[in-house]
């Protein structure tokens, strides 16, 4: 009866401590990609920042930068910017408008899911995305993880 | 001929935009046009029980909330018109390095149907380097080029003591640089051209509502610099311009005078933090004297939500008798709220103060007068993109 009853508060606390975590440690890590014929070899925070927020419109490499934003229904994209650039993608989304109705800049292309951020990577160059890690295979290159 | 043909294909490409948010780009002879648009409906409401009093031809306590189109919310009711616009802007791509772009805007506070603030031509040297020519809004503080778009500013309408100006736009030429140093990314904008301003809504506020004033501001010369690291920013502006007026105010700008502004601002979005800065001062020695104004807000976003607490203050300096200086505050509480990445609605409360010496916001005799010594606005706002 006791050992029981430990049992059940054993699973409880751990069904609190599961409810209380926060919900970016339960979730896929983040990847941000590009085309696997691509000369890019690796992005670090700052770079990959400055492009999706359209800070900067080349990659290292000099060539053009291509963002490719997941759909804005998808958590992902949340948890992208939240994890990136202290902005919700409410924010960035905001951030992106005041340049596009000013001359400054056009917003990040939009895809409509990870497989098609993938198929959108290898089709245009300069194209870089973000996908969950459960969605990497061969026709992508990782070029930053996003913790 | 073909300038009225491009204008209203533009404009056809924005409309289209709003019909149809799926149909926002089309190919026609080799030329990529592209529509977008934004919509804020505001509803607003001038607190307090107390008796309308007229100054200027407006019912007062009153708000204004846009100097530029005189937007003014007076004592009596809901009102709607002073901050609600419609915006259509369409943009035609040649190839990736020339364009051209207009944008329209139809709002309720102006006599217009329709204000044409942006007709761009674009000419792209490289990743870092664009030249733009035509016409634009002027870059004077952080939020100035898109005081249009709701969505792209945390407030139901910009803070009115730094946003308050008789000239908001320029024909001219600027030259677009960005780049990255280090861990720094920085965007450089040069500009030059002039403005004048047929039957001013700026001027409407100090001169009665019925009243004409054209403004002129010739030989604008002016930059930016922002310069941007993780979750800091800051901006630097410097403007000179010559300013005249064809109808002169009481406070007089005869014949050509120099003015010379210069602004700071200063932002940090840090984990769930938002805080704003902006400081201005404006030296008109050859008119009346000067302006000084500043902004400070602070914001703690809760997930969708972003409750904020903004101040600004504006103070004018008037050479002959400082008694005659305009000096008025706002302090302003905000909510809002991420309905999605392309919409938002918002509510505030604005608290405007008067804290000058002689009667603000009215054309009666200065032995005469009565002050409106303050109002309170409440307002409801719903921002789109598409």
């Amino acid at each position: 009866m006791f050992r029981a009853l430990q049992s059940h508060r054993l699973y409880r606390c751990a069904l609190v401590w599961l409810l209380l975590l926060p919900s970016s440690l339960l979730a896929d890590e983040l990847l941000v990609v590009t085309g696997e014929k691509s000369s890019l070899t690796a992005l670090d925070k700052n770079q990959v920042r400055n492009i999706f927020l359209g800070k900067v419109s080349s990659l290292p490499d000099g060539s053009n930068a291509a963002p490719v934003d997941q759909p804005e229904s998808s958590p992902l994209r949340d948890e992208f910017y939240e994890k990136l650039t202290h902005h919700s993608a409410a924010e960035a989304k905001a951030h992106w408008v005041k340049l596009s109705f000013t001359g400054r800049g056009a917003p990040p292309r939009e895809s409509t899911s990870s497989s098609d951020t993938k198929r959108m990577v290898n089709s245009m160059p300069g194209a870089i995305g973000y996908i969950e890690k459960s969605e990497l295979d061969s026709s992508v290159k990782v070029v930053f993880t996003v913790k | 001929m073909c300038l009225i043909r491009l204008l209203q294909t533009l404009a056809l490409a924005g409309l289209l935009g709003l019909i149809a948010p799926s149909v926002q780009a089309v190919e026609v002879g080799g030329i990529d046009f592209k529509g977008s648009g934004f919509l804020t409906l505001v509803a607003g409401s001038v607190l307090g029980s107390g008796a309308a009093q007229s100054a200027s031809g407006y019912n007062c306590p009153c708000f204004i909330s846009d100097y530029a189109e005189a937007g003014v919310y007076e004592k009596g009711g809901l009102q709607w018109q002073p901050d609600s616009k419609l915006g259509l802007q369409g943009t035609a791509a040649f190839n990736d390095s020339y364009s051209v772009t207009s944008q329209i805007v139809m709002r309720g506070a102006s006599s217009e149907n329709v204000d044409i603030e942006w007709l761009y031509g674009d000419i792209k040297f490289n990743d870092k380097l664009t030249l733009q020519v035509g016409r634009k809004r002027l870059p004077l503080f952080y939020y100035s080029e898109s005081q249009d778009v709701g969505l792209s500013f945390p407030w139901v309408h910009l803070p009115p003591q730094l946003y308050g100006w008789e000239i908001v736009n320029y024909n001219g030429a600027n030259l677009l640089y960005k780049d990255q140093w280090g861990d720094w990314s920085s965007g450089m904008n040069i500009f030059s051209g002039s403005e004048s301003l047929k039957n001013s809504g700026y001027w409407k506020m100090y001169n009665g509502k019925n009243t004409r004033t054209d403004s002129h501001w010739s030989s604008i010369l002016g930059g930016d610099l922002s310069l941007n690291n993780d979750w800091f920013e800051t901006r630097l502006l410097y403007i000179q311009s010559d300013i005249q007026n064809t109808t002169p105010p009481a406070l007089v700008f005869g014949n050509n005078t120099r003015q010379k502004i210069y602004g700071i601002s200063f932002n940090v979005d840090y984990a769930q933090w938002v805080a704003r800065s902006e400081f201005l001062y404006i030296n008109r020695k050859e008119s009346y004297g000067g302006d000084h104004a500043q902004l400070y807000g602070l914001g703690y976003r809760i997930g969708k939500l972003l409750p904020m607490v903004t101040y600004t203050n504006y103070r004018q300096s008037v050479i002959v008798d400082q008694t005659l200086a305009e000096a008025h505050s706002t302090t302003s509480l905000l909510l809002r709220y991420d309905l999605n990445t392309s919409s938002d609605i918002k509510l505030q409360y604005d608290h405007w103060q008067n804290h000058a010496q002689s009667p603000f916001f009215t054309t009666a005799s200065p032995n005469t007068a009565v002050p409106i010594a303050s109002a309170n606005l409440l307002s409801v706002s719903y921002d789109k993109v598409f």
